[in-house]
């Protein structure tokens, strides 16, 4: 019988020359490359003071962590999922003698790393533009060393606070077949998740921590441990509830 | 230890008020083709998912090469199957298609250049699926299905939408298997012609009722030949078989149709018209084909089968 490893390489593999791949670096690499231009045409007045980098990686993560990354989310879940509706592979992965929640796990493992190298890419892309902004203009405060230490916070805080909001996308697009239900279940809970930004209750929604905790690091502020872990522990709980309710479903 | 390669008993599927599967009874021998019949609709497709275990049954029970069935159990690491076509990752070469499933099964005892090799998919191996015909994508899925050499294959319709000589291929592909692979073929169909050609037992479903089970070649047996006569005197040669003892029938195109055991007594019918005056313009002997079985055991229903059962069908009629 397969492992758990053969079945996410066996995952990883159907990854291969799909949308949802090159998409975890153009939405990326888009969304810096946005932000840059915007500072590029401004150059003369764009507030960049003492902490350049600060301001700048501040500008990049709170709009994916906010609006970027909600909806990427929906897309590639979405897209990872309509490989298997498209090809009709369930059929095939639930013949074998593999436990079927092993194809879920994986499948979410799959998109949670998609999620990661889009964050990643994003911190990538925003140090190299840091760069080239230097250049265009030594004033804007990016000619100091570059804070690695900020980023890689930034950059793991995001990826663990949207793990809940990538199980229940997930599961949204392994249960329902249709590529328009996964997107505008996603569209509308990040659309929501604008507004509820600013509640009090905002942290425990999952579709506005990720925004949530990049501003309260820009801020100097701690975020609680509380909200971390209960979105943690639901992404968890999402994930093993996902998993038995697609699995046990008949395949017609 | 059981030589069925699939046995269920009572096997059960009801949706909403249509019930799919109505408690069948299969027995497939080791190393058989068998060709499980019947039209659209008829249960065949819910059948083999639930020997797949993609759809819980109702009522039954499944036993696969001897043990029963459960979700995800380790009998089913020694099944393969294409169920409703074939699962093609059009991103993929054929290649990558089953380095897919090879990850899954571990170290399945074929390579996937064995398989494609088998399959004839050598040549377009490393071009990308979504460049693939019809008949490709089902050989391609064929080969998905045996690469972990499974004991049993299910095949559900797989010369579905292929052009006649796709079809050629297929058949050819499926009837060498079991020599070659030492594999058991459950294949489920609509087109008689092609599992007449190929099974060496066959069931047959209607309404989620299996109407017959049986070797191929006892059922061929028990089917009867009939002579087909065209003279320029119907009416005449009509009368001296009726008074012959013979049961002809005339047809709509004006000739005779008498049902008989085989060439001698064509000959025997030959002679006694000739005898008696009546020239023949045609004379030959028609085996009929499945399809007139099939038709007769699905329009009529079960009773017509049940009746026919009593006439000495080879196999189990329900």
């Amino acid at each position: 019988m397969a492992t758990f490893s053969s079945v996410l390489s066996s995952e990883h593999l159907k990854l291969k020359r799909t949308l949802a791949f090159w998409l975890s670096m153009a939405i990326p690499l888009a969304m810096v490359l946005l932000q840059f231009a915007t500072v590029a045409a401004r150059l003369d007045s764009w507030g960049l003071g003492n902490d350049g980098w600060g301001d700048y990686a501040q500008s990049q993560y709170i709009f994916w962590a906010l609006l970027a990354l909600p909806l990427y989310v929906t897309l590639e879940t979405a897209l990872v999922a309509g490989i298997e509706h498209n090809a009709g592979g369930w059929r095939h992965l639930y013949a074998t003698d593999v436990p079927r929640g092993a194809f879920y796990i994986a499948k979410q493992a799959l998109i949670a790393a998609l999620v990661a190298v889009g964050t990643i890419v994003l911190t990538v892309g925003l140090v190299l533009t840091g760069r080239i902004l230097h250049r265009m203009n030594p004033d804007l405060g990016l000619g100091s060393p570059i804070p690695w230490r900020d980023l890689a916070r930034y950059t793991v805080a995001i990826i663990v606070a949207g793990s809940l909001m990538t199980a229940i996308a997930t599961w949204v697009a392994l249960r329902w077949q249709s590529f328009v239900v996964a997107c505008a279940v996603g569209i509308v809970l990040t659309v929501c998740g604008v507004v509820i930004i600013n509640s009090d209750w905002g942290q425990y929604y999952p579709w506005a921590f990720a925004g949530m905790v990049v501003s309260h690091i820009n801020q100097g502020d701690r975020v609680g441990i509380a909200p971390f872990l209960a979105n943690l522990g639901g992404a968890v709980l999402w994930t093993l509830l996902g998993s038995w309710n697609v699995s046990r479903r008949d395949v017609l | 230890m059981s030589c069925l390669a699939v046995e269920t008993r009572g096997l059960a599927k009801r949706f909403g008020e249509v019930q799919a599967v109505a408690g069948i009874d299969l027995r497939v021998p080791s190393g058989a083709v068998y060709g499980f019949l019947g039209p659209n609709g008829a249960g065949k497709t819910t059948t083999i998912r639930m020997l797949l275990s993609l759809v819980r049954p109702d009522a039954g029970e499944v036993r696969l090469m001897g043990e029963p069935l459960r979700r995800s159990g380790s009998i089913l690491a020694r099944v393969g199957s294409l169920v409703e076509g074939p699962v093609v990752y059009p991103n993929l070469t054929g290649r990558e298609n089953l380095e897919v499933t090879r990850r899954l099964l571990g170290a399945p005892p074929f390579s996937p250049a064995q398989v494609l090799a088998t399959v004839e998919l050598e040549d377009a191996a490393d071009r990308c699926a979504s460049t693939y015909s019809l008949g490709m994508k089902q050989r391609l899925g064929l080969a998905r299905a045996l690469l972990g050499q499974p004991a049993l294959l299910l095949l559900d319709e797989p010369t579905n939408g292929l052009d006649p000589a796709g079809i050629r291929e297929m058949r050819e592909l499926i009837v060498s298997l079991p020599e070659k692979l030492g594999v058991t073929v459950f294949l489920s169909s609509h087109l008689l012609a092609e599992v007449e050609q190929v099974a060496t037992h066959i069931g047959i479903l209607s309404e989620g009722v299996l109407c017959y089970q049986g070797e191929a070649q006892g059922l061929w047996g028990r089917l009867q030949q009939q002579l087909v006569l065209e003279c320029r005197d119907p009416g005449r040669a009509f009368e001296i078989l009726a008074a012959d003892g013979w049961s002809p029938e005339r047809d709509g195109d004006g000739r005779l149709r008498v049902p008989v055991s085989g060439p001698a007594d064509a000959a025997l019918i030959n002679t006694h018209l000739t005898k008696a005056g009546v020239a023949l313009d045609h004379l030959a002997i028609e085996r009929p084909h499945l399809e007139d079985l099939f038709l007769d055991l699905t329009q009529n229903g079960t009773g017509r089968a049940a009746q026919s059962n009593q006439g000495g069908y080879h196999g189990n009629l329900q």
